[in-house]
């Protein structure tokens, strides 16, 4: 499709004329900053920091009570923020389900034109989006992880509780340096969350906002039922979700990162391609 | 005078040269189509715009059929025509939102082609101005100055003042009126001095103060050198700032008419367009 495109509207070669920006970090850092500060701005986003953290400090009470009333499985493993931190993926899912579509409505709007007449690259428009939303997602998991910690500290009681082999992400990392497990739970769900918005984008490009906002989440949510059997690990709900599957090879930290990792780059190659064919 | 502070001391020195040098000959453009256009015009240096055989065609639908125009530096040439005639792409081909499908041409010599965009800083007003809602005014042109980096706050009030804005009014852009939202869009156009102006139905919901700001927004760029293409489909307001009219139809320039010649253009446009009805 992609290829397809490129054979119908070729990219345009740009020279920049005297007085134009050229394409710089400087540049990109400013339309990154001011493309992640309008997301941040969107009250949007904060719905889904609040919606999803309330959601995740009241696994943690639930789990806390079946501990005491004795009814937990395996009462060693779910105390403590661990057990909020693990329900926060749902923000992948739901803050581009807030704040995707920006670049259909800017496109719609035509918004997009005004930018690119001030001589900014579309593929620079492109990656400053890209990274605004590696920004955003950041901001909105750390904010997410920090409400998730202090209502756990608040709660007691322990914040970390030890947790049980079976039963938990990278159970060592846990047990011995909490402080980098939280970190890397905090990096992978970053860098899932950007990657499910760069997704936006790109369906952004061809359908309305409305729809850039829904199909990455559901299709996210679809490859539960596509990738089954050994193709499980390819799946991205699973890698998503991946607190839940504690006895994958898989689920550990380095080849989580490593695999959205890829995800990002592959969303951010394919969407700066097509962002800057489509608006040649 | 409005642009005098503009920090683009090469770029003003050099639109000034182009502008007096353009002052005497005026509408020295020419449609190839319709009035021809000789391979060695002798006034090639002060043109703003040339287009060869320019073609744009959107999946099924043509835009544009193979039109050629030239626009002399300075001079103020109004487009009009019915809806779907062709001029809003005819405003994107030259602002370099899109490149042609076929024919080349040039915007003050910068070249493009089939494979390549005109690239060309412009000041673009669009039919309908976009902007984000939650901040002022004044805080949506900053954060377009931001992208050149070449204006500063100074400059930025200035230009909200000249269309009679406050730059302070903290008020954000989703409170403002449709006139108010064109007053900002034609700040925003003017407010970092470009050589070439397009201005795309600019007098959409002004009030009368409002069209006579825009007449002369359009008449002080235009003697500063830069040259305007303004689309309305307000014939009366095309015939009082144009030196200029092109008529534009299914993609093709039926008439480019002087504003001597034009005489009533409300009449020519009528005819003409019944004509190429039939």
């Amino acid at each position: 499709m992609v290829l397809e495109l490129l054979r119908e509207k070729p990219r345009g070669r740009v020279v920049p004329a005297p007085g134009f920006p050229l394409p710089s970090t400087k540049l990109l850092f400013r339309l990154a900053m001011f493309e992640a500060r309008r997301l941040l701005a969107r009250p949007g986003a904060w719905i889904a920091v609040a919606l999803v953290s309330l959601y995740a400090t009241s696994a943690l009470f639930i789990e806390r009570d079946a501990v005491a009333r004795g009814s937990s499985v395996d009462p060693s493993a779910v105390l403590g923020a661990a057990v909020g931190l693990q329900t926060l993926w749902l923000l992948v899912l739901v803050l581009p389900m807030a704040i995707g579509g920006t670049l259909a409505d800017d496109r719609a709007s035509g918004y997009l034109s005004l930018q690119l007449t001030r001589g900014v690259p579309r593929s620079l428009v492109a990656v400053s989006r890209l990274f605004a939303a590696v920004l955003t997602a950041l901001a909105t998991t750390v904010a997410s992880v920090v409400v998730v910690l202090c209502v756990a500290a608040a709660a007691g009681p322990v914040l970390f509780a030890p947790v049980g082999q079976a039963v938990s992400f990278a159970p060592e990392l846990l047990d011995t340096r909490p402080l980098l497990w939280v970190l890397t739970v905090i990096a992978i769900y970053t860098v899932a969350a950007a990657s499910v918005l760069g997704s936006s984008m790109f369906v952004g490009l061809w359908f309305h906002a409305l729809a850039s906002r829904i199909m990455p989440p559901v299709s996210v949510v679809a490859s539960a039922f596509v990738f089954v059997g050994r193709l499980t690990r390819f799946s991205p709900f699973e890698r998503v979700s991946f607190l839940q599957i504690f006895d994958a090879d898989w689920a550990a930290p380095i080849p989580m990162l490593i695999y959205w990792g890829i995800a990002w780059a592959v969303v951010a190659c394919v969407v700066t391609v097509c962002v800057s064919a489509k608006e040649g | 005078m409005f642009f005098s502070t503009v920090k683009m001391g090469a770029a003003i020195g050099s639109r000034k040269a182009v502008g007096s040098a353009a002052a005497g000959n005026g509408m020295s453009g020419a449609g190839l189509d319709d009035v021809g256009l000789a391979d060695t015009d002798p006034t090639a240096d002060d043109l703003a715009v040339r287009l060869r055989g320019v073609t744009k065609q959107y999946r099924r639908q043509t835009a544009l059929k193979a039109v050629s125009l030239t626009l002399a530096s300075g001079s103020i040439t109004g487009l009009v025509g019915p809806n779907g005639a062709g001029k809003t792409t005819l405003l994107k081909l030259l602002a370099g939102l899109i490149s042609p499908t076929d024919g080349s041409g040039s915007v003050f010599g910068h070249e493009f082609s089939p494979h390549r965009r005109a690239m060309v800083f412009v000041g673009l007003m669009p039919e309908h101005p976009a902007f984000i809602e939650y901040l002022s005014g004044a805080a949506n042109l900053r954060a377009f100055a931001a992208i050149r980096n070449q204006i500063g706050e100074k400059e930025i009030a200035d230009a909200l003042a000249h269309v009679g804005l406050d730059a302070n009014d903290r008020k954000p852009v989703r409170a403002y009126s449709q006139g108010m939202r064109q007053r900002l869009s034609l700040a925003q156009a003017i407010m970092e001095q470009p050589r070439l102006l397009l201005l795309d139905e600019p007098a959409n919901g002004l009030d009368p103060h409002g069209v006579v700001m825009l007449r002369d927004v359009v008449k002080d760029m235009a003697a500063q050198g830069c040259t305007v293409v303004l689309s309305s489909h307000l014939l009366s307001e095309v015939e009082t700032v144009s030196e200029r009219v092109l008529l534009i139809d299914g993609g093709r320039i039926l008439k480019d008419l002087s504003l001597d010649e034009a005489g009533s253009l409300e009449a020519v446009y009528l005819e003409l367009i019944a004509e190429h009805v039939r």
